[in-house]
């Protein structure tokens, strides 16, 4: 499992060399120890053993798709759109936005569970209660009002996913902690220096965009340019 | 004993075995954490010192991730690596935590990847005549001087020089943990070292170590 990096280059070796004196130092964890251990004896670990993730996210799954009937008719209708979407972009970012835009339709049509919250300070506790390697939602979003939230997988990549509302037709946040999750590709759209990407399906446009190290995704029945001016309003 | 899943693992851990057989699902939480996740204080902690460049505020950090992978030990899967999975909760505690407050990190340190220069290359040919002895050069710098050049990293190059160089976790931890692909780890670390003689080649100048190099 274990491969360091095999780099020739002498200077390169040198500044990993110099680097790994810093991870040999010795700190003193006492005051963390018992801190930790104050805090733990309070605390009881919350989830269970091996659970899928709870509310939507263990609804999601492909897997839970593939009942009898059902699951022909669902498979059926993915291969045909999956057809679809793979004629006019590329593999990745067909399945990106194909699950995208079933994840926006499940939410529309209240499939899947949603945590109410007033804000996104208070989605991000819930968030952070449901898993510790969850991605978080921005702080701000200036001009549209986190109403609920959850925890998804979208290619096989845990995702927090907030319904927006912003006066007219609610718009789904999508973000990953992944850069570059979907190509950047589509209709292109630059607000303040940003950039961002559209792409639609079967009605559902969605805009894309890298911030930092983070992947945001904004989608609904809006125009490209709002959703892209809804996106262009989130910070972290 | 009946076998179970984390048998393996505690059976390796003398002084929690009582614990694991109560079959109190709390008393298996915290003999599992004790057992992998414990030991591991010591690397969350250097690493949040250098992130943070403040000890209450590394210890802040690193007893919220700990307390976030407690928390959460059930969902971790067996066999799969500890570390990583705390330097992933690291680093989102750290994001979460310090991103909100701009002036508690160094301005730009956090700027990710939109700022991550291709390939310094100039840097790199300057390089050669400046970095004649790396070793020794380097030597010469203080740990706070290396660490401040980190903190003034791109988030994503920094990340990979703690987790591959200063944790020297390998290439398959360190993407496993910053969730890329190892290729993009070996690459990334590359230009992260070659950004961070960047970084510290002014310093090098302007105390007289080197002369006629880039960055003076």
């Amino acid at each position: 499992m274990s491969t360091k990096p095999n780099n020739p280059d002498a200077l390169d070796d040198a500044t990993s060399r110099r680097l790994a004196q810093l991870g040999q130092r010795s700190v003193d964890t006492s005051s963390l120890e018992s801190k930790l251990e104050a805090a733990m004896a309070d605390t009881s670990p919350t989830e269970m053993p091996h659970t899928k993730l709870p509310g939507p996210a263990r609804a999601y799954p492909i897997r839970h798709w593939l009942r009898p009937v059902t699951g022909i008719a669902a498979a059926l209708a993915l291969a045909v759109t999956l057809f679809i979407a793979l004629s006019t972009s590329t593999p990745q970012a067909s399945a990106a936005v194909l699950e995208l835009s079933q994840l926006h339709r499940d939410l529309v049509a209240g499939k899947i569970e949603l945590k109410s919250v007033a804000s996104s300070t208070e989605a991000n506790q819930w968030i952070a209660t449901q898993r510790a390697t969850a991605p978080s939602l921005p702080d701000h979003i200036s001009g549209a009002r986190v109403q609920s939230c959850c925890l998804a997988d979208v290619q096989g990549k845990l995702v927090a996913v907030a319904v927006l509302e912003d006066g007219e037709e609610t718009v789904t946040l999508v973000v990953a902690q992944a850069p570059n999750f979907a190509h950047e590709m589509g209709t292109r759209i630059q607000i303040d220096g940003k950039i961002f990407f559209g792409h639609e399906l079967n009605g559902i446009r969605m805009m894309m965009a890298n911030q930092d190290d983070r992947w945001l995704c904004v989608m609904g029945d809006r125009s490209y340019e709002e959703l892209a001016n809804v996106a262009s309003k989130i910070q972290f | 004993m009946e076998p179970t899943r984390f048998g393996r693992t505690f059976s390796k851990v003398n002084g929690y075995m009582d614990d694991y057989r109560t079959n109190d699902p709390r008393a298996d939480a915290l003999a599992r954490f004790k057992a992998e996740a414990w030991p591991l204080l010591p690397s969350l902690l250097r690493v949040a010192v250098i992130l943070t460049q403040d000890q209450h505020k590394a210890e802040d950090l690193a007893q919220e991730t700990m307390m976030r992978a407690y928390r959460h030990i059930q969902s971790f899967t067996p066999g799969t690596n500890m570390k990583a999975w705390l330097m992933t909760i690291l680093r989102r505690v750290h994001i979460d935590t310090y991103r909100k407050d701009s002036r508690a990190i160094d301005a730009g340190s956090l700027d990710g990847m939109a700022h991550e220069p291709a390939a310094p290359q100039d840097a790199v040919i300057h390089e050669d005549s400046c970095w004649s002895a790396p070793d020794e050069l380097l030597g010469r710098f203080d740990d706070t001087e290396i660490e401040k050049a980190l903190r003034a990293m791109p988030d994503a190059m920094r990340w990979v020089l703690l987790l591959v160089d200063v944790e020297q976790m390998s290439i398959t931890e360190a993407a496993e943990s910053l969730d890329v692909a190892p290729g993009t780890i070996k690459s990334r670390a590359s230009r992260a070292r070659a950004r961070l003689r960047e970084l510290l080649l002014p310093v090098a100048s302007q105390k007289g170590w080197v002369t006629n190099c880039a960055g003076e």
